[in-house]
């Protein structure tokens, strides 16, 4: 019974009490209340930092394996991926995050590393939009004559011998394009903000896991 | 141009960028390679950052007196016996903590700043306006094709078969504003390319193109 | 007509790269007309006092032709009005885009503490921001250059988000310019100013509409628009002629191979 409770029921009522302390706190601005708030605001951040680790340790256990099994195929990369890791970890430790030669490899290979890897979303979207995006029926046509219109609208070229598109288009952005965002975002609020209640309530247990 | 430490590691982001690229042909084991080198260095900055934002916020201010924050530096610690089948019920004291106070945050925020403010927006604005009708129908016909507790047939079908009309339009505008990133992003990569170091992009395509070449002609004709 | 719907992907891939790169070898001007947005962003930093203080929520993790741009053009209209500016991140690859982009702006000319301060990253997201903006110094005692933040001069009148004149959102992804809007600027009644890449502005047009940003920069060519008012052409400008080329490219290519797919239907009976 004591594991019970020790397992599942105070950690589901920690979730509640801090929860609804957190939502309370910040209509009665009471300043116990609020530097209480605060606190758990900086817990909160030193937690998300060790989370950050746990990812990395998964990404270690992820790669680990196919050396330690000396995979053929898998090896080589996992074994790049890691020493890419340790060289980098090294490396920021050495000259510390804020060193120029720290400053200097992130600018060279992190940051255009990750712009290589998103960028290449832009040839696939390219090629997409030119072979696959076809008005197959109403619905397909109506979205692709919004595609087109907007296109356009960012094109200054087509301001010059199609102003009334250009204006329509402005239009369509600021005035029914908003009602439908409006529409996204207020199911989107309901639905967070029930999945928080949930979470709080004890509803749903979904984060702690498989039960025992 | 000069050979110094810094261009050669100008040189190394070039060759990976054209390894990356080379996936545009097909996959490829070189692509693999420089895939899992961009991932290995990105998740060596995030472990970077995560220990300097542990020791700043966390060691150092336990060091000046700050003892409370022991509290949030343990449970971080407890988060690692998720690796343990024994002892992995403890890791749920921290998250407890983390999910509390991000699910408050979000409750909050969420009913304050993508519902209240809205509702507030849309009744607040004078319906003689044509501009705020077409808003308001608009809203309303998106609602209501996301409602599924009523039936979409008859005049109720006809409604929401506006707002799906309406709703793939949205999709179509933000799908146009969507490709404007990307070729944005390829743009950026393509002009570095060219402009810091031409001579090894030059080479590094060059044998791209002949690795391209065996591929679709030789390799074919070998076979 | 076919060959238009049987396009291979490798040659529309090597279509993209030939029409990026001749404008970038080849660079011609593109006078590009002021939309509103960008006018209203610069006509609210235009409008702020000197020693007005600016918290900037920036994520710029690449030298992209966005946000990048964006960051260093507002920073130099930023510098110009004298305003104090606090960076601050979501994400740990932002540090170093908004240490780029100041460096860019002219910032290093500055007394970093009194003029500007770089935050840094700040895990938690949404849940650290709602405490940050009660206690800054208490949420972030240390910089990220772990200069005590206690000792600094802007933190003797900084303290909390009543504070700060002007908040700005920018950025790509989430958390981002929503999460300044949910937790910052709607419960405290900032002033806000918003820039984001195009594919995020599509869900910030109704913080606009609703006045909760009161102006802003959407994607390369709001950048583009605000780089022209400010006078100074930056990268935002440069790149802009290949992005403009590939859209009337594939404008076109759109157009063909849905004719091209419409012609065969109509051959076909209207089988698909």
């Amino acid at each position: 019974m004591m594991s019970v409770v020790l397992r599942k029921y105070i950690p589901l009522v920690i979730v509640g009490v801090l929860g609804f302390f957190t939502i309370f706190s910040f209509p009665l601005d009471i300043k116990v209340f609020t530097d209480t708030s605060t606190q758990l605001g900086s817990w909160v951040m030193l937690l998300a930092s060790f989370a950050l680790g746990i990812g990395v340790i998964n990404l270690f256990i992820v790669h680990g394996h196919p050396i330690m099994k000396k995979d053929k195929e898998k090896w080589p990369y996992s074994a790049a991926l890691l020493l890419s890791l340790i060289i980098v970890f090294l490396i920021g430790i050495v000259d510390s995050v804020t060193g120029p030669s720290y400053k200097f490899l992130y600018d060279v290979i992190i940051g255009a590393g990750l712009l290589t890897l998103t960028a290449l979303r832009g040839f696939f979207m390219f090629s997409a939009f030119t072979r696959a995006y076809k008005a197959r029926n109403l619905e397909g046509g109506v979205m692709l004559l919004a595609t087109l219109f907007v296109m356009m609208y960012q094109v200054p070229i087509f301001d010059s011998f199609l102003p009334q598109m250009s204006e329509f288009t402005k239009w369509m952005l600021d005035v029914p394009f908003v009602g439908v965002t409006r529409g996204f975002a207020m199911i989107a609020g309901i639905a967070m903000t029930i999945m928080a209640f949930k979470m709080l309530s004890g509803m749903d247990k979904s984060w702690m896991g498989r039960e025992e | 141009m000069e050979f110094t430490a810094a261009y050669a590691s100008m040189a190394l982001s070039t060759l990976l960028t054209v390894a990356i690229f080379s996936f545009l042909f097909r996959e490829n084991r070189v692509f693999r390679l420089a895939e899992h080198i961009m991932i290995g260095t990105f998740t060596g900055h995030t472990l970077l950052m995560a220990i300097k934002n542990i020791r700043e916020t966390g060691i150092d201010k336990v060091l000046s007196g700050n003892t409370i924050l022991i509290i949030p530096l343990l449970l971080g610690i407890l988060l690692f016996t998720r690796y343990s089948r024994k002892y992995l019920w403890i890791a749920r004291y921290p998250l407890a903590v983390i999910i509390g106070v991000t699910a408050g945050v979000t409750a909050r925020s969420e009913f304050q700043g993508q519902i209240w403010r809205q509702l507030q927006a849309t009744v607040s604005s004078p319906l003689n306006n044509l501009n705020a009708i077409v808003i308001f129908v608009a809203l309303l016909a998106t609602i209501s094709y996301f409602t599924f507790t009523i039936k979409h047939t008859g005049v109720v079908g006809g409604w929401t078969r506006f707002g799906k009309n309406l709703v793939l339009f949205s999709f179509g505008a933000t799908a146009a504003m969507e490709v404007l990133t990307r070729i944005g992003e390829v743009t950026s990569r393509v002009e570095w390319l060219i402009t810091k170091t031409p001579d090894v992009t030059v080479i590094a395509t060059l044998v791209f193109i002949a690795w391209v070449v065996y591929e679709l002609y030789i390799k074919n004709k070998k076979s | 007509m076919s060959f238009i719907e049987n396009i291979s992907r490798r040659f529309v891939f090597a279509v993209l790269i030939v029409i990026v790169v001749i404008p970038l070898l080849f660079p011609f001007p593109l006078p590009v007309p002021v939309g509103q947005h960008a006018r209203n962003y610069y006509n609210v930093i235009k409008s702020l006092e000197p020693r007005s203080v600016v918290l900037y929520g920036l994520e710029v993790s690449t030298r992209d032709a966005e946000n990048y741009p964006q960051e260093v053009a507002t920073l130099r209209q930023l510098k110009e009005q004298k305003a104090v500016v606090i960076f601050y991140n979501f994400f740990q690859t932002s540090s170093m885009g908004t240490i780029w982009g100041y460096e860019d702006a002219g910032y290093l000319e500055l007394k970093y503490g009194t003029d500007y301060v770089h935050l840094g990253f700040v895990p938690g997201e949404e849940a650290t921001l709602a405490s940050f903006v009660l206690d800054m110094v208490g949420v972030k005692p240390v910089d990220h250059f772990q200069n005590p933040t206690t000792t600094m001069p802007i933190f003797q009148y900084v303290h909390t988000i009543n504070d700060v004149d002007l908040v700005i959102g920018s950025g790509g992804g989430m958390p981002g310019p929503n999460s300044w809007a949910k937790l910052v600027i709607i419960p405290y009644n900032k002033l806000g100013l918003l820039a984001v890449t195009a594919g995020q502005s599509t869900t910030m047009y109704d913080y606009l509409r609703m006045g909760v940003y009161k102006g802003a920069l959407l994607g390369q060519r709001g950048c583009v628009e605000y780089e022209t008012l400010i006078g100074q052409a930056g990268r935002a400008t440069q790149l802009f002629a290949p992005l403009y080329l590939a859209h009337i490219v594939l404008i076109g290519l759109m157009v063909a191979t849905n004719v091209a797919f419409w012609y065969r239907l109509s051959k076909k009976g209207g089988k698909q």
